[in-house]
């Protein structure tokens, strides 16, 4: 027996990345037998109107033109005197700018939907995951119907309760859209649930492709790679990463609840599966 | 670990037992400081594998320094690297300490425009990146700091770039733990010359205090205790370690079993 130490990419040879199935030369394989090929739905024409998305993450700017005026909450967890994470108000500012990148892709696909920023980075609980799965459960609490996960905990201790919660989430009709470890052959909590819609990039230019793949964990592909989005300070960055491809399916989702509010998870990600790109 | 304390007259160990240590703990600290080079070598190797692997421009390891909560810059490979050797930054800013405080690595360009780049440390460097990637290094239960990569020649990074930076930061992190034990062996060895032996001759009182020391070591990750316990069973009788070798079975199994469902199929290509 020896002390327990996570998985990494050493000790299991080198593994492929998550987004290596949406791959220009393995999309191929991602080809599906009927219902699941390419339609396209009405639900593509919604603005994400009516929706509320929540944004998990450093905070957003939201006086950022990307985000247009339309972040209505703010929120932050920190962790009180007894080291006990708790859910504050707070100002609309991102303390990184990757919770505005965030936003900002979000409000590009769905510039109808509604915006709140829950903050679990910062310099008192510089991504704690037990301050992370706080924000999650208050936005479960507050019937918040998206989440956006561009971040996950890699911790062992915190699998139950992150599987808890993704479960609660599930069942409280709360889509959580989370982006695959970039680092694959690692935990990353909640994305390798079966209940989230998780995500992982390809390298397309084009926001509205997304792939479905039917080999679990990360079902979903979007675009990821050189993506232009804003940062802290009103600026603008080309990123590349899950990060930025998990809120091009969040805002999808946005759409999707715009046309059908009453749309469960399950039904959201047949949805999305059904709509997905043929390769 | 008492600090500061002189050595005292260690009970029943005599002069000559008591030079017979000291002699070892001085081989020991040699050994170490070989061992803090072949370290430095490791590091350096894998740095310029990078900047081989990827064409780029430089590589540079940081460590994370809890003490001040900053990023330390160690080492670097590469034409435009080596002036960042020896700087520090706060651990979580720039694009290191995204990387470091998040645990994900990030890959970015035109960093000139983005705001998480420290336009102080650019100049300080004299050497403005086109495209960056920072990616942890992920040892136990925290990560042990960050390596990054500047300007690969070739277009921009990819997730396939993200990926195998990754297992050179995995490298990274592994030669850093491995330097982290054999310094924790030392100073468990430091202890104990230095410590309390007054407490009685009897070997249990010896064996108490050289136990105390060692779990005086563990971290969050409690490693010398787990140490301690193992080490402490070999007095036990044939029938406690009997009791001690089927608990010890049971949780192998069920952390087996555990680490088995956690990866989600992890490693299966249909």
């Amino acid at each position: 027996m020896t002390a327990e130490r996570p998985p990494n990419s050493l000790q299991a040879g080198i593994l492929p990345a998550w987004s290596e199935p949406f791959l220009r030369e393995r999309l191929p394989e991602l080809r599906r037998a009927r219902p699941f090929e390419t339609a396209s739905p009405e639900w593509l024409g919604s603005t994400g109107a009516g929706v509320t998305v929540a944004i998990v993450d450093s905070g957003v700017e939201g006086d950022h033109p990307a985000v247009g005026g339309r972040l209505i909450a703010s929120v932050r967890v920190e962790m009180d005197d007894e080291d006990e994470p708790v859910v504050i108000d707070d100002d609309s500012i991102d303390v990184v700018g990757h919770g505005t990148a965030c936003a900002g892709v979000i409000h590009a696909l769905a510039p109808g939907a509604d915006l709140v920023s829950v903050r679990v980075l910062g310099k008192k609980n510089t991504a704690k995951g037990i301050a992370f799965a706080r924000g999650l459960h208050w936005v479960v609490e507050q019937g918040i119907g998206i989440a956006n996960l561009s971040l996950s905990s890699g911790s062992e201790e915190l699998f139950a309760e992150f599987h808890e919660l993704a479960d609660q989430a599930y069942f409280e009709n709360t889509v959580l859209v989370c982006a695959a470890s970039n680092t694959p052959g690692r935990s990353s909590y909640p994305s390798l649930f079966s209940s989230v819609i998780s995500v992982a990039a390809h390298d397309s230019p084009d926001p509205l492709t997304w792939y479905y793949n039917p080999r679990p964990p990360v079902e979903f592909g979007a675009r990821g790679v050189d993506v232009p989005v804003a940062w802290r300070g009103g600026a603008s960055i080309v990123g590349t990463g899950n990060s930025f491809a998990t809120p091009h399916i969040a805002g999808l989702v946005a759409r999707i609840r715009g046309t059908y509010p009453a749309a469960t998870p399950f039904e959201v990600k047949t949805l999305l599966a059904a709509a997905a790109a043929t390769p | 670990m008492p600090a500061g304390r002189s050595p005292s007259n260690p009970g029943n160990l005599n002069g000559a037992g008591l030079a017979l240590l000291r002699s070892v703990a001085l081989r020991a600290e040699a050994a170490q400081r070989l061992e803090s080079e072949l370290q430095t070598t490791l590091l350096q190797s894998i740095v310029g594998t990078t900047v081989a692997i990827f064409e780029a421009e430089a590589a540079s390891i940081a460590l994370y320094r809890e003490a001040s909560h900053s990023l330390e810059f160690v080492i670097a490979a590469g034409v435009q690297g080596q002036g960042v050797v020896g700087l520090s930054i706060p651990a979580d800013q720039g694009i290191a300490g995204y990387a470091f405080t998040t645990g994900e690595p990030i890959a970015i360009a035109e960093p000139e425009r983005d705001p998480r780049f420290g336009k102080d440390f650019s100049v300080e460097t004299g050497f403005t990146p086109r495209s960056i990637l920072a990616v942890p290094m992920r040892g136990g239960a925290q990560n042990t700091g960050v390596l990054e990569v500047l300007d690969k020649r070739d277009g921009s990074f990819t997730m396939r770039d993200i990926a195998i930076a990754s297992v050179f930061a995995d490298q990274a992190a592994v030669a850093i733990q491995v330097g982290a034990r054999a310094l924790e062996a030392r100073n468990l060895l430091h202890a104990i010359l230095t410590g309390d032996l007054h407490q009685g001759t009897e070997p249990d009182a010896i064996d108490d205090v050289v136990s105390a020391a060692t779990r005086a070591q563990s971290g969050d990750d409690r490693f010398w205790e787990f140490v301690d316990a193992i080490t402490r069973l070999r007095r036990a009788r044939p029938e406690d370690r009997a009791l001690a070798i089927d608990v010890l079975d049971a949780i192998g199994r069920h952390e087996a079993r555990t680490a088995q469902r956690r990866s989600f199929r992890r490693h299966v290509r249909r």
